[in-house]
């Protein structure tokens, strides 16, 4: 009875079974499948890790390793458990934390400093993102770290902020408060310009 | 402070980017810091959204590769197969079975003519559907036979060498006549039509451009070719082009070649020589020779450039004008939009190109097959910041509707040019 109410009139149970369709496909490695991953995942992937990395063409490449390693581990991936976006993410968390470890072990902490400052020296690699910023950012948790970049930098709703950390959207929006206030605390000072809200 | 209330007041601040106008003024302070603070967040994520659709075409690219190469290694390798003399069937049977009637063998007979026939009709169809691959981007003229539109969903039918196909329309879809802009209201049942789009099935291709020309009505519905794969080269094979696809990854193209015997063959081709056929006035109906190059692939040389397609024959039974062989010089054919030039600046994924004509806005999109072959020039330089700039470049393609860009279905990027 149930499977005659839900029918093809429904659009959120057709996005399901969309997705369903296209995780069992890609599961089996089907070239039309990780292309299509490839072109609705791309942009967010990216964005995900630019914020972690120096410049644009070190984002380029670990959010090109995340769809490769995730084509590598095909068969390992259980639609059941997570949506294709949120397996992609994790990937992509992994790999730029080892990123950011690697330049750790390589040089002085002072190249540590600037990886992670966009805002200097390179303008044309910059992201915009205030060194004060990312200080601020580092001195949150990881789960409210997320959440920010989740929502702002890869500009993602409550809901699909939600399902990508597994959280309740009021989990969210509860991270995502308690992160604003300890960005603020961080940040200790009032030096910032007034948003649009008035 | 109510924490559950506040995380309301802030998500709709939030989305919204107003303070509710409900907010306590303790409240409207707090959340005037926290969205002064998502400001600087928010403009550093337009900016990486920005690299990001800048950088996609390269990293598809960079990952469509990826993909055929790890599909070519799982593939197993090839097997010897390794016997020992042996009787053969009949003989065995024969030898076996010396008793069995002249009626009996007839039987046998029957059933071995009949399956080599059922296997010769079941091997057609497979080389039918292999000409077109989905995912592959493919270039495919023909006859419009007619124009459908349901739900808003407009199907244009084709009768092209390799039978009926029907194309989908998109609100991307351009359509170009004698090298311009034009719209749908030109695509008409009768129209001789060159389609460049992206196979969906073995029957369907979703259209990125549709070329017209004035030859409209000289034509009519072409023979559909009977082919198959080329898998030994035959000495001085010859022929022109009927139909190509490009493989995402631009390492392999499928060609299919008519010669002048009208045998028809479809040829799996390296990646150079699908840039040769890219970088010609017409690549459909260009006179090519075939030269082996590995197993199973080969590589095609232009023997006539720019050659239009010769005259399209109708079948028996079919009505209309043809145009008879060497009466006529064969009519204009369509082609997509060409343009060529040297690349002088690029902004993301809008190349600035200068051509005889003046300069021009090159968009590539995910979908626009791109050849590095001859500009020495590797992704990873791209990716690393080679801009491409001074290179020649060749591009096939169409109008933007809404800007009036040109956007590239191939683009052959060719040697940096001394200033």
């Amino acid at each position: 009875m149930r499977d005659t109410e839900v029918g093809t009139d429904d659009p959120a149970a057709e996005s399901r079974n969309e997705s369903a369709e296209l995780a069992r496909l890609a599961v089996a490695r089907d070239p039309g499948a990780w292309s299509r991953i490839f072109d609705l995942h791309w942009s967010a992937v990216y964005r995900f890790v630019r914020y972690r990395l120096s410049g644009s063409a070190e984002a380029e490449d670990i959010a090109s390793q995340v769809f490769e390693i995730a084509y590598a581990r095909a068969d390992r991936f259980d639609y059941r458990g997570v949506p294709i976006e949120g397996w992609l993410m994790g990937i992509a968390r992994n790999l730029a934390r080892d990123q950011v470890k690697k330049l750790v072990r390589r040089g002085p902490e002072q190249e540590l400093l600037e990886t992670m400052d966009f805002a200097e020296p390179d303008e044309a690699d910059s992201i915009d993102l205030r060194g004060d910023l990312v200080q601020a950012m580092d001195a949150l948790t990881g789960d409210q770290r997320q959440v920010l970049q989740l929502r702002f930098l890869v500009d993602k709703s409550v809901a699909d902020t939600a399902v990508l950390m597994d959280r309740s959207e009021d989990a969210v929006k509860n991270l995502q408060r308690r992160a604003l206030a300890a960005m603020q605390r961080a940040l200790a000072g009032p030096g910032y310009p007034v948003g649009r809200a008035g | 402070m109510d924490t559950d209330r506040f995380d309301e007041l802030l998500d709709a601040a939030l989305e919204s980017g107003w303070i509710p106008v409900d907010a306590s003024p303790a409240e409207r302070a707090e959340l005037e810091e926290m969205l002064a603070a998502t400001g600087s967040l928010r403009t550093a994520g337009e900016t990486a959204a920005s690299e990001a659709r800048a950088s996609m075409p390269i990293a598809r690219a960079r990952f469509e590769r990826f993909i055929a190469s790890e599909r070519a290694a799982a593939l197993p390798a090839p097997a010897i197969l390794v016997t020992s003399p042996k009787r053969g069937f009949f003989s065995r049977i024969l030898v076996a079975h010396r008793s069995l009637s002249l009626a009996a063998m007839a039987v046998i007979a029957l059933v071995v003519v009949g399956g080599l026939v059922g296997n010769q009709v079941f091997f057609q169809g497979v080389e039918t559907a292999a000409a077109l691959v989905p995912g592959d981007y493919a270039q495919v003229q023909g006859v419009v036979t007619s124009v459908s539109n349901e739900n808003g969903k407009q199907t244009v039918h084709v009768d092209s060498g390799l039978g009926g196909i029907d194309i989908d329309i998109s609100d991307s879809t351009s359509v170009v006549y004698e090298q311009n802009a034009s719209d749908l209201s030109a695509v008409k049942p009768g129209a001789t039509v060159l389609v460049g789009g992206l196979v969906v099935n073995n029957r369907l291709i979703a259209a990125r451009t549709l070329a017209l020309s004035s030859a409209a009505s000289a034509v009519t519905a072409p023979r559909v070719l009977r082919f198959k794969e080329l898998k030994e080269l035959k000495d001085g094979l010859q022929g022109h082009v009927v139909t190509f696809s490009l493989a995402p990854d631009g390492v392999r193209a499928r060609v299919l070649v008519e010669t002048d015997s009208g045998e028809s063959f479809l040829v799996i081709v390296d990646g150079r020589s699908a840039e040769r056929l890219l970088k010609l006035e017409r690549s459909l109906g260009a006179k090519v020779s075939v030269t082996a190059l590995v197993a199973g692939v080969f590589s095609l040389q232009v023997t006539d450039q720019g050659a239009p397609p010769p005259p399209v024959t109708r079948p028996a039974g079919v009505g209309g004008t043809v145009t008879p062989p060497g009466a006529q010089a064969a009519p204009a054919s369509p082609s997509l939009l060409k343009v060529n030039g040297i690349i002088t600046a690029r902004d993301g994924n809008v190349f600035s190109i200068q051509t005889r004509n003046g300069p021009a806005s090159i968009v590539v999109t995910a979908d626009t097959r791109i050849f590095l072959g001859e500009s020495g020039l590797t992704v990873i330089a791209v990716r690393n910041g080679d801009s491409a700039i001074g290179h020649s470049v060749q591009v096939q393609g169409g109008i933007e509707r809404a800007s009036g860009k040109i956007r590239a279905d191939t683009v052959v990027v060719g040697p940096k040019l001394p200033r």
